[in-house]
C-alpha cells in the first residue's frame, strides 16, 4: 500500500517537473479590456503599434523525441493602419526544423464586448524559399484600428544553436521575456547586446528536469531573461549595422556532453576556436600548397622579389575564380576544385588564394571577419557563428597586406567597403591566433584639377583631370567597366549637365595599383552674365550641394568606413578685356579631435585666378556628439563653394 | 486518336533529330549583331504542341552566347508552372567559347522551391531553378525544358526580342495543332522586324539576324515596340476550368458565369449594415462613396493565390469576415455591397502600372489587376479597391488612361479609363518669403497638388509629425540647407482630390551675403534638376508619359538697408514640350513678387526631337538656378 502510494506520489513530482518548462509558456486566448480601450502609449505617442507582451520559452520536449522546443507567444496592439504589416507574420525555419501549433486571434472591442476573431488552419501556409530555407506565413483575420493581435507557435529543432532573441525592434515593447531550460549537458554564453540593461534576469536549475526512458535523466539550468518599457530602434543614415545597438539576448554554444561523457567543445578558448575554424569550417583545406606549386605558372612562382610575387599571384587568382556571390559557406569545399571550375564562395576563392601564396613562400595567414551588416564579432570568447567572412593577410618585408580575391576591381592590398568592419580575427595555426584592426592598404583620393579660358563668347574652355585611388578608384573602375566609352560620356554628361566634353581619355583603368587617371576636354556653361558683369561659380565640378548629416539629433557613431582625401584646383584664365571684381573668400575650418579640416585658398595674378580646396576626413568614425560639428562643418563648405568669382568688361 | 497521337510524336522526335547542326561556336557570330550586345540568342526554339483543349505540350530551347557581364540577366534559368503543369525534362548546358561543353546540369540538380512573386502572402506556383556562375567570357549557354499542362488558356506569347542589347540570331516559334482545334492568333508590332511566316498546318514564325536595340530612356514601353504573337485557343481550361471564346463578347460570358458567378453573395446581417449605410443616400454615386469608404476601412491587401484563385476572386463573404483579399477579392466584396444596395456595377480587368491597353480585338488571359467599374449616365466612375487611402473614383497613374476590360452579363466589353491629362495635374505653390539681414529665410508656404500630382503625394497625409518633418528636410527640399520645419499641415481634401500642404519654414543661411551684395535664389521651393539622360546617338521615338503643370508664386520681403535694383527681364520659353515663364513685379520698395509657370506636355516625339526637348529641361533647371543680387542702399 505504501509502495503503491510513494509510486504515485514520484510518478506525479516527475510528471510536474517534466512539465514544469513547457507550463511556462504563454498560452492564447486571454485579454484584457483596457488594452483594447488603449488609444495611444503614452511613452510613445507617435507610435502606431505597441508590443504588449512576447516571450519565448525554450526546452527540450520529450513529445517530438527530445528536440530543442521554442514556444513562441506575441501580444501586439495595433493603433493604426500603418502597423498592419505587423500582423503579416513569416517564420523562417532552417533544414529539419518545423513550425507546429500555430494559432493566432484578433480581439476587437465591439461595444461592451469583445469580439474574437481566430485565425483559421487552412489560411496558414508553408512556402519552401531556396533549398535549404521555408517560411510558414500567415496573416491575421479581421484587423481594425484600435484592435490587439495575439498569435502562438513552436519551432522544433533538431539544432542546438539558439536564435538570438531581439529584445527591441522598430515597434517600441511593454514588456519582452525569454525562458530557457536546456540540458545541463549543453553549456551556452550568454551576452547583451545594447545600451538597456535587463530588468529580470534569473537563474535556477532543475534537478531531473527530462527522463529519457532506458537512459538516465538529466538537470536543466533555467534561464529567465526580461525587459520592460523598450523604446523602439530608429536606424539612422551612415551608422554600421544595427545589430551592433538593438538590445539582443545572444545564446552562443559552448560545449556539449553526451552521455558517454565525451564532451563536445563548440568553442572555448582562441585557441580552440582557431583549431575549430581550421577543421570544421575551413575544411582542411589550409595546407594544399603542393597542388598549387604545380598548378600555378611557373613564371609567376619564379619571380625573384618577394612583393612582386605576392603581386602576380593576387592577380593571377583574382583574374581567374569567378565569385559566386555566397559569402562564408562554411561548408564542404575543396579548393582544388575551385580552383579548376574557376567559381566559388569567399571562403573557396580566398582559400584558394591563401595555398597559392604558401605555395609561392610568401607569408600569409587566413582571417576570419565579419561584414558591415553582419555586425561586429564579439571579442570576449570565440563565438564562429560571428563571422561570415574570410580575408587573406600577407605579410611582406614586415608590411601586411590584406587581400581578397572575389572582386576583379580590388587593388593589391584593397579589401572591399563591406569588410571595413572594426578588426578581424587573425589565424595563425601556428603561434596563435591575434585580433588585429583590417584596414586598406591604399589612401582614397580624389584629386580634380581643371585649367580653363574665358573664350570669346563668355564660355569656359578648357581641360579638367580627375585622378581617383583607393576606394574612389575602386567605384569608377566599376562604372567604367558597365558601359561602354560612349554611354559613360552620355553618363557623366548627364551628372553635370553644365559640362560638354570635348575630348576624353582614360588612363590606368586596368592598372589598379596605380590610380586611375581621367582627361576631360570640356566646354562650361557657367554661371549668368549680363552685358558687362560675369559670374563665375569655380566649383563647378563634385561640388557639395546637400548637407548629408541634416538631423537635430544623433543616437549612434556616424561610420565613414575609410578617412578620405579631396583636392580641388581649377584656374581660370582671364582676357585682357576683364578685370577681376570680385573673389571667393579665403576659409579654414577643422573638425574637433583632429577629425578633418577643410580649406580654400585663392591665389590671382594678372591674368589668371587659381582657386584651391583641400578637405580632409581623418577619421572614420565619429561620435553621436560629434554630429552637430559634422553637421555644421558640411554647411560651412557648402557655404564657401557658393562663392564666386566676378569678372568686369574693361 | 491515342494511336494517331503517338505516331505524330514519333514523327516530330524523328523531325528534331534532323534539325539543323546549332551553332555555338563564338565565331560564327556576324559581325553586325555583336553591336550593342551583352548576349546572342543564337536559337530559341519554342515548340508548342497542342493535343486537347486541356493537353499542350511545350518545348522551349534556348542557345545563348553571353558577351559579358551585363548579358547574364538574358539567361534566365527559372521555370515557373502550376499544379497542372508536369516538366518532362530541364536541363542547362555550358559550353566554352568554341561550343565544347564545359558542364552539364540535369534535372536532379535543378532545385524546386514555391513562387515568390514579391507581393503575395502565399502563391501555390512553383518554380524550379538553377543558378550558374560563370567563370569566362564569353560562354554559350543551352538551356532547354519541356512541360505538359492542361491550361491551355496558356499558350506562351511569342517575344522574340525579350530584352535590350541582346541581338537575336535566329528565334522560332510553332505550333503544332494535330486535331485541327480552332487556334487564334494576332501578330502585333511585326512591321519593320524581319520575321518570316511559316505555311505549315498551325502556326509558324522566325526571326532572323536581328541586332541588338540599345536600351535609351524616355523610350516606349516595350510591348509598344517590340514584336509579339498572341495566341489563344477558342476552347480552352484554365486551371481545371474549361472555357470557350473566340472574342472579349465571349470570354466575358466565360469569366463571368464560369468564374464570377456567385461570388458576391453575403450575410443577410452584411447586406442589412451596407443598406443601413446608405438609407439617407440620394443617389446612387452617392451610396457608391460611402461603401467605398466603408470597404477602405474595413479591409486591407493580402494576396493569397491559389490554383484557379489566380484569376477568380475569393468569396465576397470570406472577404467580409476576413477583412482582408487581394484586388479580385476586394473588387468583388465592393461589387457585393453596391448589389446589397442594389447599385450595379462590373468586375473589371486591367494592366496596371505601365500604361498598356487590354487588346481590344484578341481576346485571351490578359491583364494583371481587377478594378470595379459603376456605370452612370454621364461618365463611367472606376474604383480601385486595393487602397484604404484613395479617394472615390480616383485611379491615378496605376490604371489611368488604358484600354480595360469591362466583364458584364452580357459578356466582355472594352472600355477606357479616364486619364489626368497635363494641366489636370497641377501643383499650385503660394509663398510669403522674409528674408532679413543675416540671410535667414522665414517662409509661409501652402502648396496645392491635383490629379497625378495629388496621387505622388497623397500618402503624406498618413506620415506622423516627425517623419512629415524629416521627409521634407531630406527629400522634398534637401537641397536647402539648415532647413527647419516650424509647422506643418496637410489636408487631404478627398471630395474634390486635393492635398494641401501649409507649413512654416526657415531656413539659416539661406542668402549670401558677399560684402556689398546680398544674393539669393529665386526658385525657392520648386527647384526641378530633371535633364533626360544626354544621348549621342539617339535611336528610338521618346515619349513623355505624364504631362503636368507646375506654377509658383512667391512674395519675396527683403531685408532693411537693401535695395531691389533691376530685376531680370521676363522670360517665357515656349516648345512643343511645354512651357517654361517666369514674371518679376516689384510690389513696393522692398518687396517683389516672382511667378513662375512650368508646363509639360504629354506626348509621343521622334527621335531627332530629344535634343531639343533635353535642352528644353536644361534650360529650366538652367533658370531655376537664377539668383537676385540685392545692393546696400546708399540712403
Amino acid at each position: 500500500m505504501i509502495k503503491t502510494y510513494l509510486t504515485i506520489v514520484i510518478l506525479l513530482l516527475l510528471q510536474t517537473t517534466v512539465f514544469a518548462q513547457k507550463h511556462k509558456s504563454t498560452t492564447i486566448g486571454k485579454i484584457n479590456e483596457e488594452e483594447l480601450e488603449m488609444q495611444f502609449y503614452d511613452k510613445d505617442t507617435l507610435a502606431n503599434a505597441l508590443v504588449l507582451y512576447e516571450h519565448a520559452n525554450i526546452y527540450i520536449d520529450e513529445e517530438n523525441d527530445y528536440k530543442f522546443r521554442t514556444d513562441h507567444y506575441y501580444r501586439i496592439k495595433i493603433f493604426d493602419k500603418e502597423a498592419y504589416s505587423l500582423a503579416n507574420i513569416n517564420i523562417p525555419f532552417y533544414d529539419k526544423e518545423t513550425v507546429k501549433d500555430v494559432k493566432a486571434v484578433t480581439y476587437n472591442l465591439n461595444g461592451d464586448s469583445i469580439d474574437k476573431t481566430w485565425l483559421k488552419e487552412d489560411a496558414v501556409f508553408t512556402t519552401k524559399e531556396t533549398e535549404y530555407w521555408s517560411q510558414t506565413k500567415f496573416t491575421l483575420p479581421n484587423l481594425k484600428e484600435g484592435c490587439v493581435i495575439e498569435y502562438v507557435y513552436s519551432v522544433i529543432s533538431p539544432y542546438s544553436r539558439l536564435d538570438d532573441w531581439y529584445f527591441q525592434s522598430e515597434t517600441p515593447k511593454l514588456n519582452s521575456e525569454y525562458n530557457a531550460s536546456i540540458l545541463g549537458n549543453y553549456k551556452y554564453n550568454i551576452r547583451l547586446v545594447g545600451t538597456k540593461e535587463l530588468d529580470k534576469k534569473d537563474f535556477s536549475s532543475t534537478e531531473d528536469c527530462i527522463h529519457v526512458p532506458g537512459m538516465s535523466s538529466g538537470s536543466c539550468i533555467n534561464y529567465t531573461f526580461g525587459m520592460r518599457d523598450i523604446p523602439a530602434f530608429k536606424e539612422e543614415d551612415y551608422m554600421l549595422s544595427k545589430k551592433n545597438y538593438m538590445s539582443r539576448l545572444i545564446l552562443d554554444q559552448l560545449s556539449y556532453t553526451d552521455v558517454y561523457g565525451a564532451v563536445k567543445k563548440y568553442t572555448k578558448t582562441w585557441e580552440d576556436a582557431d583549431k575549430t575554424l581550421k577543421r570544421l569550417f575551413l575544411d582542411n583545406q589550409t595546407s594544399k600548397q603542393n597542388f598549387f606549386k604545380k598548378n600555378l605558372p611557373e613564371e609567376i612562382l619564379n619571380v625573384e622579389d618577394d612583393l612582386e610575387r605576392a603581386k602576380q599571384i593576387y592577380k593571377y587568382i583574382q583574374n581567374k575564380l569567378f565569385w559566386n556571390g555566397n559569402y562564408w559557406t562554411q561548408g564542404n569545399l575543396k579548393v582544388k576544385n575551385t580552383f579548376d571550375e574557376g567559381t566559388g564562395s569567399v571562403d573557396a576563392i580566398n582559400l584558394v588564394l591563401h595555398n597559392s601564396l604558401n605555395a609561392a613562400g610568401i607569408k600569409n595567414f587566413l582571417v576570419a571577419s565579419s561584414t558591415r551588416n553582419n555586425g561586429l564579432p564579439t571579442k570576449l570568447y570565440p563565438i564562429i557563428k560571428d563571422f561570415n567572412y574570410i580575408t587573406v593577410k600577407a605579410v611582406i618585408d614586415d608590411k601586411s597586406y590584406f587581400l581578397d580575391a572575389t572582386d576583379k576591381k580590388l587593388a593589391f592590398g584593397q579589401i572591399p567597403f563591406k569588410c571595413l568592419n572594426g578588426e578581424g580575427r587573425v589565424l595563425d595555426f601556428d603561434n596563435g591566433g591575434y585580433w588585429e584592426p583590417i584596414k586598406t592598404k591604399s589612401s582614397s583620393i580624389l584629386s580634380i584639377q581643371s585649367e580653363l579660358e574665358l573664350n570669346d563668347v563668355s564660355e569656359l574652355e578648357g581641360e579638367l583631370r580627375i585622378t581617383r585611388s583607393g576606394y574612389y578608384a575602386l567605384d569608377e573602375r566599376k562604372e567604367l567597366d558597365s558601359m561602354s566609352d560612349d554611354e559613360y560620356l552620355d553618363d557623366f554628361e548627364t551628372k553635370n549637365p553644365n559640362l560638354l566634353v570635348n575630348e576624353y581619355e582614360a588612363k590606368n583603368e586596368t592598372e589598379l595599383e596605380k590610380p586611375l587617371e581621367q582627361k576631360f576636354s570640356i566646354t562650361l556653361d557657367h554661371s549668368y552674365t549680363n552685358s558687362s558683369t560675369i559670374r563665375i561659380n569655380p566649383f563647378f565640378f563634385n561640388k557639395i550641394s546637400k548637407n548629408p548629416f541634416k538631423l537635430d539629433e544623433r543616437t549612434f557613431d556616424v561610420d565613414y568606413g575609410y578617412p578620405r582625401t579631396l583636392y580641388y584646383t581649377v584656374k581660370i584664365n582671364i582676357p585682357d578685356t576683364y578685370s577681376i571684381t570680385k573673389l571667393p573668400e579665403k576659409k579654414a575650418i577643422a573638425l574637433p579631435n583632429s577629425g578633418g579640416n577643410f580649406m580654400l585658398s585663392i591665389s590671382e595674378s594678372d591674368n589668371s585666378i587659381m582657386v584651391t580646396t583641400r578637405l580632409y576626413i581623418l577619421k572614420k568614425t565619429f561620435s553621436a556628439a560629434e554630429y552637430a560639428y559634422l553637421k555644421e562643418f558640411y554647411n560651412q563648405i557648402i557655404k564657401a563653394q557658393q562663392s564666386y568669382i566676378q569678372l568686369e568688361k574693361n | 486518336m491515342k494511336f494517331f497521337n503517338l505516331l505524330f510524336f514519333i514523327i516530330l522526335v524523328f523531325l528534331n533529330s534532323y534539325s539543323q547542326e546549332i551553332e555555338t561556336n563564338i565565331l560564327t557570330i556576324p559581325t553586325a549583331l555583336k553591336e550593342n550586345a551583352n548576349a546572342i540568342i543564337r536559337q530559341h526554339n519554342t515548340t508548342i504542341t497542342i493535343l486537347a483543349d486541356d493537353k499542350m505540350i511545350v518545348n522551349q530551347k534556348q542557345v545563348i552566347t553571353v558577351l559579358n557581364q551585363n548579358g547574364n540577366a538574358t539567361l534566365d534559368t527559372y521555370l515557373y508552372y502550376g499544379d497542372d503543369t508536369k516538366i518532362n525534362d530541364i536541363s542547362l548546358k555550358i559550353l566554352d567559347a568554341f561550343g565544347n561543353e564545359i558542364e552539364k546540369i540535369s534535372k536532379s540538380k535543378f532545385i524546386d522551391i514555391n513562387a515568390i512573386d514579391g507581393f503575395s502572402l502565399y502563391n501555390d506556383d512553383r518554380i524550379t531553378y538553377v543558378d550558374y556562375t560563370p567563370n569566362n567570357y564569353p560562354y554559350t549557354a543551352i538551356f532547354e525544358y519541356e512541360y505538359k499542362t492542361a491550361s491551355t488558356a496558356l499558350i506562351p506569347s511569342w517575344y522574340p526580342i525579350n530584352s535590350y542589347n541582346v541581338a537575336v540570331q535566329n528565334s522560332r516559334y510553332t505550333i503544332q495543332n494535330p486535331n485541327n482545334l480552332n487556334i487564334r492568333s494576332k501578330e502585333v508590332n511585326f512591321e519593320g522586324y524581319n520575321i518570316a511566316k511559316e505555311t505549315i498546318d498551325g502556326i509558324g514564325y522566325t526571326l532572323k539576324n536581328q541586332p541588338a536595340i540599345k536600351y535609351e530612356n524616355n523610350s516606349d514601353h516595350y510591348f509598344n515596340i517590340l514584336p509579339s504573337l498572341l495566341v489563344a485557343l477558342e476552347t480552352f481550361t484554365l486551371r481545371g476550368v474549361k472555357g470557350q471564346a473566340k472574342d472579349w463578347k465571349d470570354f466575358g460570358l466565360w469569366m463571368n458565369n464560369e468564374l464570377l458567378a456567385g461570388k458576391t453573395k453575403l450575410d443577410e446581417s452584411t447586406i442589412t449594415r451596407a443598406r443601413n449605410l446608405v438609407v439617407s443616400a440620394q443617389s446612387n454615386i452617392e451610396k457608391a462613396k460611402i461603401l467605398y469608404t466603408y470597404m477602405q476601412n474595413k479591409t486591407r491587401y493580402i494576396s493569397v493565390q491559389v490554383g484557379i484563385g489566380g484569376w477568380q476572386p475569393a468569396n465576397a463573404s470570406d472577404v467580409d469576415k476576413l477583412a482582408y483579399g487581394d484586388c479580385k477579392g476586394l473588387t468583388v466584396y465592393m461589387k457585393a455591397l453596391l448589389e446589397a444596395v442594389g447599385v450595379p456595377s462590373y468586375y473589371t480587368i486591367v494592366y496596371a502600372g505601365n500604361k498598356r491597353n487590354i487588346d481590344s480585338d484578341f481576346s485571351s488571359i490578359q491583364g494583371n489587376h481587377v478594378i470595379l467599374n459603376i456605370p452612370t449616365e454621364d461618365d463611367d466612375v472606376w474604383l480601385e479597391c486595393t487602397s484604404q487611402t484613395l479617394p472615390f473614383g480616383f485611379l491615378g497613374d496605376f490604371t489611368d488612361d488604358r484600354d480595360v476590360l469591362v466583364i458584364t452579363p452580357n459578356g466582355g466589353e472594352i472600355k477606357r479609363t479616364p486619364s489626368y491629362k497635363n494641366q489636370t495635374n497641377s501643383q499650385i505653390t503660394n509663398a510669403e518669403i522674409v528674408l532679413n539681414k543675416e540671410g535667414i529665410l522665414t517662409a509661409n508656404l501652402e502648396r496645392i497638388s491635383t490629379g497625378i500630382q495629388y496621387g505622388d503625394k497623397y500618402s503624406l497625409s498618413n506620415l506622423n509629425e516627425s517623419d512629415l518633418n524629416e521627409h521634407y528636410k531630406t527629400k522634398t527640399w534637401s537641397y536647402i540647407n539648415n532647413l527647419d520645419i516650424i509647422s506643418s499641415e496637410i489636408i487631404n481634401d478627398k471630395d474634390s482630390v486635393k492635398l494641401i500642404e501649409k507649413l512654416n519654414l526657415q531656413a539659416k543661411d539661406y542668402a549670401t551675403i558677399n560684402g556689398e551684395d546680398y544674393i539669393f535664389t529665386v526658385n525657392i521651393f520648386n527647384k526641378n534638376n530633371y535633364i533626360p539622360r544626354r544621348q549621342r546617338n539617339r535611336q528610338l521615338p521618346f515619349i513623355i508619359e505624364n504631362g503636368y503643370i507646375d506654377e509658383d508664386n512667391y512674395s519675396v520681403t527683403i531685408p532693411e538697408g537693401f535695395e531691389i535694383g533691376i530685376l531680370p527681364e521676363s522670360i517665357a520659353i515656349k516648345t512643343p514640350f511645354g512651357e517654361y515663364t517666369r514674371t518679376f513685379e516689384k510690389i513696393n520698395e522692398r518687396t517683389v513678387s516672382c511667378k513662375i509657370v512650368r508646363r509639360i506636355n504629354e506626348g509621343y516625339y521622334p527621335k531627332e526631337k530629344y535634343n531639343d526637348y533635353r535642352s528644353f529641361r536644361k534650360q529650366i533647371v538652367k533658370e531655376s538656378t537664377l539668383r537676385l543680387i540685392l545692393k546696400k542702399s546708399h540712403q
